[in-house]
Parts: structure tokens; C-alpha cells; sequence
């Protein structure tokens, strides 16, 4: 009978062997982004595919910035940086304020209200995008940021998370400051955001990685080239007879640094967060 | 604390969208966008600039397949759009909605539109897609055709003279195309021929040509629609573009799914769909000019003698232009330096600058052009005119699901044919 | 918990003032332009010429079309076969990533989510390349299995081509989710089951997936929701193609409004997917039952 111990120790070999296939299998389209991003044009089409560059021509990192007058990437990612981070702010906004009122207060027609809301999840983009132009510019608001952030902060799925999260709070703490005189708003802003601390942070990864890497509104509503986003300039950035490779990898790999970063700094209140929000069940 | 801190991250991000979001442009043109055409454009909008100090100009360079889904976007919603560039597959549905100004001879110093017209090699506005109705509308800004390419090292490899091997027919550009395609362990690693994979346009414009060739008038509507009735020799072309793929194999969609950047890296030996600028798009690809050569269209044997698609840029003054006037100075300081965009083989049908000065010098053009008088002129005058509806984009769509249904699905080539006609039936009808 | 004095004060109105602000806003900028689609889809409008106003004959149309049936198909199938897919591995993956004989876990589980982080503008480029009769994914198969079909180009293997794409980048973020609700289970549970001489296999059918019902319910119902109204890996990669084997309704859609202008019938196929979106909804809620909506 072979020991516990030692059953382990093959157990703990196998399941290593398996984790870090499996997590290279995962990061390699990554890692082949960021090999291709190092090699000439020329390299990355050839036949038979080479991984590594035969030299490393950091220089492509240098033309995103210098070659391409039109691609202001620096401003570019700055735009970014304010449309998702007001963006995600107002959404945080919405979805705490909502989902608190959804499941705090007993109000007629909470019920009703709350599923018209969570119905909008299903609404694309894409059919709405039209007349979602027409209404946007009929108040003024193409070519400008707040045109971008206000349809980018929208979204039900935050507010039903925040109303999890609420719903599981107990009730004690708000009856509490009730009867010791506070009002309303005090509570939810000095109880109920604190305790919602992390489901918050989740939400903030959830909505910023949607922000950051929508294309298509940005497309259609920003014209003025200082106000595009960074996924625009990518996308842009294919020229109309020659796509330069190199360069175009290079500012990809740049534009998914800010979101690597984000999760490695919040990754551990997101699985928190999930769990608070009684999101697992 | 951190709420402090967030409270003046947000006062920040609200200052600063505020201010930079005051800034206003005067004028807006939408370009599209390729990267040595981009340096001289932008000069010309400087030196505009600089002559007209109380405009500020704004050239958005947008990817060639969505510009015009924004600029039809932008006129929608009303957006501010000054001006913008359109070929002339694409100008019939703006005319036809009236979204463009007349030329107006004052943008560029003249009395009388003719004189404006005069400044144009004859034809050339009409050729670009900006004529409608019998009124001029469009400042042309490059007049072109493609022409067949064949990488000449290839063949040298193959044991080919190049002088003389070149196909003149359908028939030899298969047998070539065989002989220069490489296979290695079951796959195909260069494509005798290929076309672009995945974009509509391109294949369009090469099975275009065929019907043209084989006597269907596939250059206006009427001719489109009566050519329905003729399912034998739309079958025939058909099957002569799809065989590529489906009975030759000279073509493997797989292997790469853009044309351009195939020819020019190697991965094909003869394309269909680059005009004289390809030479700048060789250079980009390091493909020694010395290894690509190009020649004229092959023919069927007993079609007609036509060469590629021809078409042309127009450049319009939108009807939302605050003074149209200035749009068409504007427009005409774009299209007034030929001799710099000749220099990457992009050529521009200019013969007279509104202060006098010549246009298109035709040394220049022979000299930076390889093959310009041997090929390309010749060519110019043979061009398979291109579709011009206001649906001609649901038709390039359209055959293009004729095309895919052959090489992608495996249809039969008749049965793919009374597809198409039900289809063009339907948009006509 | 009874609590009498709430129905009597205008406490519970306070709940109209918190949901006001994203009301308002939901309603401005999401409702009402669904509405005006939906009142398009009763015209034929190229956006250049005045509306025109054609009645029902989108609908009729969109009936007749075999591109919107073929459409509806590959939503179905791309859709059924990404959201059992992802829960399963997802499901497996949280099982191992959150094993207690791993150390570091935090560092393994964050190299599967990054792909969700990933912008598929950006890494599109390179699923391409992977996919091309030379690329990486063919060679390999070719020296493991013998073969392989030509991904992109294949009317079959491009839908599957979509899927992995797909669920390679979804999976990290439902693992989160199942880690979560695994990390819920009592202890205790597996020590009982233990003692009773439950093996692995009988702890996970009779305390694992019992505990996590409600999960794998709101990661299913969720995980349809955000499948269908998938767009940028079709979008990116195939265009819809080849031959529109990849073409889904939302990128019917897109190509109906701005690659053919016609923007009535654009909207016609849009209240389709929308209704369909909220039968699926209805029946999976009504199949879970569980507490997510309207507890």
C-alpha cells in the first residue's frame, strides 16, 4: 500500500506538470505577440514561423512613437487613460447607487424596474449604435469625450452585481445609523461603499478591460484625431496597402499592458470581490 | 485619505476633458490613409494652411475599407465633414443623394466650369466617378488601372524566360501558375496566383474584368441586369476565376489572406490588383523591383481585348461645407502636386495647375514608373470600366457569395450562377 | 425579518432617488435608441436618402432570407457549444487552480485570465497568423495528428477556429467565478463525505456541484448573455467569412447597416436577436430557478 505521503507528492508532481502547460498554453498567444512585435516585417510573415526574432529590432517600439505623425499614440493612450477611467467611475457610480436602491428600499415597481434594467444586457451594440449617433450628436456630444464615456458607462450587469452585493448585506448596520439620526445618503456613502469596497474592485476590472478595448463606438463617433483611443489607432493603423507588422504589435502589446497591470494589482480583491457580491450563488 | 485622493484624480479627469475637448477645427476632410501618400498630403494641407491663416484643416486618414462607412455615417448624423474622397465604384449612391456641391470655378481662379474640366486630362473627372447627371462634381485625385504582376526570379527559378513566358491568355496564366507554385509536404507554400481571401472588392473588380472580356457590360446597371440573361457566359467566367482555387489549385486561400503584402513577401508569383503605386508597396516589402514585373491583363482567346479595372479617386466638397468656395481651394491644393505622388508610382491625371503651371510631368511619370509606357499607358486605354450603381455595393457582395459559395463551400458553378441571378434580380427589380 | 415601521415612512421612497441617476441615463441612452431601431426596422433607409416608410416587408424579408436563417444557426451553434465549453473547463480549471497541493496559486490563475484583459483588436492579428496553412496551429497538428484542415478557409473548421478563440479568452474569467464559489464550500462538507468514504469522484457529484448550483447557474445564464452578443472575434479574425460560415447575427447586423447601407433591414434582424436573446434568458431562468433576478 503505497503511503499517503508519497501519493501526494506524485499527486502535487502531476498537477504542476498540468498547471504550467496549461498556463503556457494560455499566455502563448501573448508571448508570440510580443516575440512578433521584436521582429522585422519581413519576419513575421516568413515561411516556415520563426518564434524568436533572428535580431532584436527594438527599434519598433521607437517608431510607434516617432515614425507615424498621424498616430499620436502617447496621446492616444492619455485618451484612453481619461475615457476609461471617467468611464468606469460613472459606472461605478450607477451601478452602486442603483443596485443599493434596488435592494435596500421596498419600493412599487422595484421589481418591474430592476428587470427593465437588467432586460438592456440584451440589447447589442450594434443595433443601437445608429441612432445612438443621431441622439449623441443632436447634444452636441460628437468628437467629445463625455460622447464616449456617458454610453461607456452604461451597464446592467453592474447594477445587478452591486444589488447582489447589497442584497446579502445585512440589514443591521443601516438600521443602526437610522436610529442614531443619520440620513440616507450619509449611510449609503459612509456604510455601504466601504463594505462595498471589494465587489467595487471587481467591477472596476470587469468594466475597465470592456472600456479600454472597445473599438467600434470610438469608431463611429470620433473623428478629430486627438481624441481617439488607443484600440482606434491600432485598428487605424493598418495602412490601406501595407500594415506595418512590427509596429502594429508593438503598440498592441503596449495597449494591453495598462489592463495587465490593473489585474495584477487588484487580482486579489477580485476573486473577493465575487464572492461578496454573492455573484457565485 | 484615498478618498481625498480620488476626489482630485476626478476633479482632474473632468478639468481635463473640458479643456481639451475645446478645441474646434474649422475644417474637417476625410482621406484615407497609406503611409508615403500621407507625408505629401499633409504638406499640401500645411502650405495651405500657411497661405490661409484663419482656417485651421483637419485631414482624417482612415482605413481604406471603412471610409466610407464612416464618411456615410458621418453625413447621416450630421457630423461636421468639409470634404471627402471617393472612388468611382463607391460615388454614384452620394451623388445620386445629393451630398456633394458642383465644382465651383471660383475655388479654383476660373470663369467657367469647363475651364476648371480642361485642367484634367479629357475624361478623367468621368472616369474617377464625378460626373452625375451631366454636372461635374469631383476633383480627381488619382486615375489608374490594375495591371497583371509576375514575380520574374520565380520564373528564371522555373527554368522561364521572362521575355517571352509571360501568359497572354487565361489558358497559359494557369499552365504558369502551375509551374510557379511551390508545394511542400502537402501544403502549399507559394500560390501561382492569389487574390485577397477575405475583402469583397478584390475579387469583384478581377471577375469584373472577365465578364467584361467575355462581352457582358458590367460597367452600368443596364448592362449588369441584362447580363442575367445570359447564364452560359456568366457560368464561364465564374468557373474561370473559381477553378483557381477549386480544379488547378494554384491558389490556396489558406496560405495567406491579403494579396499585397502575399506578392510582396513571396508568398504568391503573379497577382491581379495593383496599379502603378504597387511599386512603392514593393519597396516597403523589400521586393527588389528588379524581381517583379508587370504586364498586361490576359485575355481569352476569343474575348474581348480588355485590360484590368480601371478606376479613380475623386476628391467632393460635402453640401454641409460652411463655404464651399474655400473647400474647392482646398481641394484643388491637393491635387496640385502630381510630380511628388508620381514619385511613389501614385498617378495623378493633372495636365494644368490653376496658376498655369503643368501638371503631370510625362518624363517624370516614365521615369518613376517602371514599365509606365510599355504597360500602363497601353493599359489605361483598354480599362474594364467599373460598376457605377447605387447599389454597387450590394452587388460586389453579392459576387462575391458567388465566388465564396464555388471556393469555399463547394458549390457547383451553375448552381452558384442562378444564385446570383435571383440575387441581382431581387436588387434590380 | 419583519420590519413594520418601513412600510409607514417614506423611507422606502428614498429608493426612487438612488435608482434615478442610472434611470435616467439607461433611458436616454440605451432605451430609447433601442426603440428608435426598432422603429427603423419598419423602413428602408440607406442613411443618405429621407426614410422610407415600407411597413412589415422588412419582416417578410428577413423570413424568406436563407443568409438570416444561416446567421441564426451559427448563433445557435456557436453560442451552445462556446458556453458548455467554457463552464466545463472552467469548471475543471477551478478545481485544479485552486487545489491545495499548489502553491502560488494567485500567480497561475492570473496567466488564464490574462486573455481576458487582452483586446481582441490586438491579438486577433496573431490568432490569424497561428490559423494560416503555415501557421503554428496547423504545422503542429500536422506532425501530431497527420493533418489538419485549413482553419480560415474551411466552411467547418472556421466555426470551431472561432470557438477556441473564443473560449481561450472567456475561460479565466468564469474559472474566477467557480474558485470563488468553491472557496464557499465548508470544509467540513469534504471532511464528512471523507469520513463516509467518499472518494474524489463521489465528493465532487455529491458536495462540489450541489454547493455550487446557484454558481454554475449564474455563470451559465451570464455566459449566454455575453456569447451571443459576441462580435470582435468573428469581426477581427474571418469577417464573417469564409463564405459566411462565421457570420453570427450580430455581425449580420454590422454588415447590413455599414457595409450595405441598409439600415431598416439592419434593424429588422436586430429585434429578431433580441427577442431571441430574451426567450433563451426566460427559459434558463425559469430552468435554475435560482435567486439571481427578483430575489
Amino acid at each position: 500500500m503505497v503511503s499517503y505521503r508519497s501519493m501526494e507528492k506524485v499527486q502535487r508532481v502531476l498537477l504542476y506538470i498540468v498547471v504550467i502547460v496549461l498556463g503556457f498554453l494560455f499566455i502563448f498567444p501573448f508571448l508570440w505577440m510580443a516575440l512578433s512585435s521584436l521582429k522585422t516585417s519581413k519576419e513575421v510573415l516568413a515561411i516556415p514561423i520563426r518564434f524568436f526574432p533572428t535580431v532584436w529590432n527594438w527599434q519598433s517600439y521607437v517608431n510607434v512613437f516617432t515614425m507615424f505623425p498621424d498616430f499620436n499614440f502617447p496621446r492616444f493612450i492619455l485618451n484612453s487613460f481619461i475615457v476609461t477611467g471617467t468611464a468606469v467611475l460613472l459606472c461605478l457610480f450607477f451601478s452602486a447607487t442603483a443596485g443599493y436602491g434596488f435592494a435596500k428600499y421596498r419600493f412599487k415597481g422595484n421589481n418591474l424596474l430592476f428587470t427593465i434594467v437588467l432586460a438592456t444586457i440584451m440589447i447589442t451594440f450594434e443595433a443601437i449604435i445608429v441612432p445612438l449617433y443621431i441622439l449623441v450628436r443632436q447634444l452636441g456630444m460628437n468628437n467629445t469625450y463625455w460622447g464616449l464615456i456617458i454610453p461607456e458607462s452604461l451597464t446592467a450587469f453592474g447594477v445587478f452585481m452591486m444589488r447582489q452585493f447589497f442584497y446579502a448585506l445585512p440589514d443591521d448596520f443601516l438600521e443602526s445609523a437610522r436610529i442614531d439620526g443619520a440620513n440616507e445618503y450619509v449611510i449609503f456613502a459612509r456604510i455601504g461603499i466601504p463594505m462595498a469596497k471589494t465587489a467595487l474592485l471587481a467591477l472596476v476590472i470587469f468594466h475597465a478591460q470592456w472600456v479600454w478595448n472597445l473599438l467600434l463606438w470610438p469608431m463611429i463617433l470620433i473623428s478629430n484625431p486627438n481624441l481617439r483611443v488607443l484600440p482606434q489607432g491600432i485598428a487605424l493603423f493598418k495602412g490601406g496597402y501595407n500594415t506595418p507588422y512590427p509596429e502594429q504589435l508593438a503598440v498592441s502589446v503596449i495597449a494591453c499592458l495598462p489592463l495587465v497591470l490593473l489585474y495584477i494589482f487588484l487580482s486579489k480583491y477580485f476573486v473577493q470581490g465575487i464572492t461578496m457580491t454573492g455573484l457565485k450563488g | 485619505m484615498a478618498k481625498k485622493v480620488l476626489l482630485i484624480v476626478l476633479v482632474v479627469l473632468l478639468a481635463v476633458s473640458f479643456t481639451v475637448a475645446a478645441q474646434k477645427k474649422d475644417y474637417v476632410h476625410y482621406h484615407w490613409t497609406e503611409t508615403n501618400y500621407d507625408v505629401v498630403n499633409k504638406k499640401s494641407a500645411d502650405a495651405f494652411m500657411a497661405k490661409n491663416p484663419n482656417v485651421r484643416v483637419v485631414v482624417l486618414y482612415l482605413p481604406d475599407g471603412d471610409r466610407v462607412n464612416i464618411i456615410r455615417t458621418v453625413l447621416a448624423g450630421g457630423g461636421q465633414i468639409d470634404s471627402f474622397a471617393l472612388n468611382n465604384g463607391e460615388s454614384a449612391e452620394f451623388l445620386e443623394a445629393g451630398y456633394m456641391v458642383p465644382l465651383d470655378p471660383k475655388g479654383f481662379g476660373k470663369a467657367a466650369v469647363k475651364d476648371v474640366v480642361d485642367m484634367w486630362t479629357p475624361g478623367a473627372i468621368n472616369t474617377c466617378g464625378g460626373v452625375w447627371d451631366g454636372v461635374y462634381y469631383g476633383v480627381p485625385f488619382e486615375l489608374s488601372d490594375y495591371v497583371a504582376w509576375i514575380n520574374v526570379a520565380f520564373m528564371k527559378e522555373a527554368g522561364m524566360n521572362p521575355a517571352t513566358d509571360k501568359p497572354k491568355t487565361w489558358d497559359d496564366f494557369v499552365a504558369v501558375g502551375k509551374k510557379l507554385m511551390k508545394v511542400q509536404g502537402g501544403t502549399t507554400v507559394r500560390n501561382g496566383f492569389m487574390c485577397n481571401s477575405k475583402q469583397a472588392v478584390f475579387n469583384f473588380l478581377v471577375q469584373m474584368n472577365m465578364m467584361h472580356q467575355l462581352g457582358l457590360d458590367w460597367g452600368a446597371e443596364k448592362g449588369l441586369i441584362a447580363s442575367m440573361d445570359k447564364p452560359d457566359v456568366l457560368a464561364r467566367g465564374l468557373r474561370t476565376y473559381t477553378d483557381f482555387v477549386v480544379k488547378h489549385k494554384i491558389w490556396d486561400p489558406a496560405l495567406a489572406d491579403d494579396d499585397r503584402s502575399g506578392f510582396g513577401t513571396g508568398k504568391s508569383a503573379m497577382f491581379l490588383t495593383g496599379g502603378t503605386w504597387y511599386w512603392g508597396v514593393a519597396d516597403y516589402w523589400k521586393m527588389p523591383r528588379n524581381n517583379i514585373e508587370p504586364f498586361p491583363y490576359p485575355r481569352f482567346k476569343d474575348g474581348k481585348d480588355i485590360g484590368g479595372a480601371g478606376y479613380g479617386y475623386c476628391l467632393y466638397v460635402s453640401k454641409f461645407a460652411k463655404d464651399p468656395t474655400l473647400g474647392f481651394q482646398f481641394l484643388d491644393a491637393m491635387a496640385s502636386v502630381p510630380n511628388e505622388f508620381i514619385k511613389f508610382g501614385y498617378h495623378q491625371p493633372r495636365v494644368k495647375l490653376s496658376n498655369g503651371a503643368p501638371g503631370l510631368d510625362a518624363k517624370l511619370a516614365a521615369a518613376s514608373i517602371p514599365y509606365y509606357d510599355t504597360v500602363f499607358k497601353g493599359e489605361l486605354a483598354k480599362t474594364a470600366v467599373w460598376l457605377s450603381s447605387t447599389k454597387g455595393n450590394q452587388v460586389t457582395n453579392m459576387v462575391w457569395d458567388a465566388i465564396s459559395r464555388v471556393i469555399y463551400e463547394g458549390d457547383k458553378v451553375e448552381d452558384s450562377v442562378k444564385m446570383l441571378q435571383a440575387d441581382i434580380k431581387g436588387l434590380y427589380q | 425579518m419583519r420590519k413594520a415601521s418601513y412600510s409607514v415612512t417614506g423611507l422606502q421612497r428614498y429608493g426612487y432617488v438612488f435608482i434615478l441617476p442610472t434611470l435616467v441615463f439607461f433611458t436616454i441612452f440605451l432605451i430609447y435608441p433601442m426603440f428608435s431601431a426598432f422603429r427603423f426596422s419598419f423602413f428602408e433607409w440607406n442613411l443618405l436618402k429621407p426614410k422610407v416608410f415600407i411597413g412589415l416587408q422588412n419582416f417578410l424579408k428577413m423570413v424568406q432570407d436563407p443568409r438570416v436563417l444561416n446567421s441564426f444557426v451559427r448563433t445557435l451553434h456557436f453560442s451552445g457549444i462556446s458556453v458548455a465549453a467554457i463552464n466545463i473547463v472552467a469548471f475543471v480549471f477551478a478545481l485544479v487552480f485552486s487545489s491545495r497541493l499548489l502553491g502560488w496559486k494567485n500567480f497561475w490563475q492570473s496567466l488564464i485570465f490574462l486573455p481576458v484583459v487582452l483586446s481582441v483588436v490586438a491579438v486577433g492579428v496573431v490568432w490569424e497568423f497561428m490559423y494560416q496553412s503555415t501557421g503554428l496551429i496547423p504545422v503542429l497538428l500536422r506532425k501530431i495528428v497527420g493533418m489538419s484542415p485549413p482553419w480560415l478557409t474551411n466552411t467547418k473548421a472556421a466555426p470551431y477556429a472561432m470557438i477556441n478563440v473564443y473560449v481561450w479568452k472567456s475561460v479565466g474569467y468564469y474559472m474566477v467565478i467557480y474558485i470563488a464559489g468553491l472557496l464557499d464550500v465548508p470544509s467540513s462538507f469534504y471532511e464528512a463525505a471523507r469520513i463516509d468514504g467518499a472518494g474524489f469522484w463521489g465528493q465532487l457529484w455529491y458536495i462540489t456541484i450541489p454547493s455550487l448550483k446557484n454558481t454554475i447557474a449564474l455563470a451559465v445564464v451570464s455566459c449566454v448573455i455575453f456569447t451571443f452578443g459576441q462580435f470582435a472575434i468573428q469581426f477581427v479574425i474571418t469577417k464573417g467569412g469564409p463564405s459566411r460560415s462565421t457570420e453570427i447575427m450580430a455581425i449580420l447586423i454590422y454588415r447590413q447597416a455599414f457595409e450595405l447601407s441598409k439600415f431598416g433591414y439592419s434593424a429588422a434582424i436586430s429585434v429578431l436577436f433580441f427577442l431571441t436573446m430574451m426567450v433563451f434568458s426566460l427559459i434558463q431562468l425559469r430552468l435554475f430557478k435560482s435567486g439571481a433576478v427578483g430575489a
